[in-house]
């Protein structure tokens, strides 16, 4: 199994995704074809709402909160 | 003058023309000639065949030597992460820390996949990292 396959069974989820200078915070929405896309929560450093896509190659690690 | 109605067979019917009988040996001659032509033709046929598969074998051998030398190359570029899924896989439900470029993480190892590692967190959390961002083990 793939990291992108894996990540697909956690769709929905409450994630952090770990980037090399970038911390990225919310919702799991997609991962395939090397990206990974996730819906951004609102917080002090981003206010508004948004969706930030992520190059699956890029990412150190995800974590998958409970 | 009178004349006498001819008979043939004992009837009045008109004159059986007969066939004259072949002879056998122009029949044969002609057989021969036939079988001859068939079998060089299909000599011809067997010729150019014989001749196809010899190309097409030596195609097939010099593909499958590429196959092969292929194969060594991937096998040489994947055989440190063979290696370290090896390591990991022997890991599994055991403890671990991980040291990445983004900081340590401990947990116990769930899960190993093709190219990423899952683990556990004690708060319950689940950790999903690429083997190529692993620093080191502990």
């Amino acid at each position: 199994m793939k990291f992108l396959e894996a990540l697909n069974t956690f769709m929905g989820r409450v994630s952090e995704v770990v980037q090399p200078g970038q911390f990225l915070q919310g919702r799991l929405a997609s991962a395939s074809n090397g990206l990974v896309t996730i819906q951004l929560v609102s917080s002090n450093y981003i206010p508004a709402t948004q969706e930030v896509t992520a190059i699956s190659d890029n990412i150190t690690f995800i974590r998958i909160l409970p | 003058m009178k004349l006498r109605r001819k008979t043939f067979n004992n009837t009045h019917c008109v004159q059986v023309i007969r066939k004259k009988k072949p002879s056998p040996l122009g029949k044969t001659g002609s057989l021969r000639r036939k079988l001859n032509e068939l079998k060089r033709l299909l000599a011809g046929n067997i010729a150019r065949l014989a001749e196809q598969v010899r190309r097409l074998r030596y195609r097939v051998n010099r593909l499958s030597a590429r196959v092969n030398s292929l194969q060594d190359q991937v096998g040489t570029m994947t055989e440190n992460q063979q290696g370290t899924k090896a390591f990991f896989i022997k890991k599994v439900h055991s403890k671990i820390t991980i040291e990445t470029h983004a900081g340590t993480i401990f947990g116990t190892l769930t899960l190993v996949g093709d190219d990423f590692i899952q683990l556990k967190e004690p708060d319950g959390s689940i950790v999903l990292l690429p083997l190529r961002n692993v620093l080191s083990v502990h």
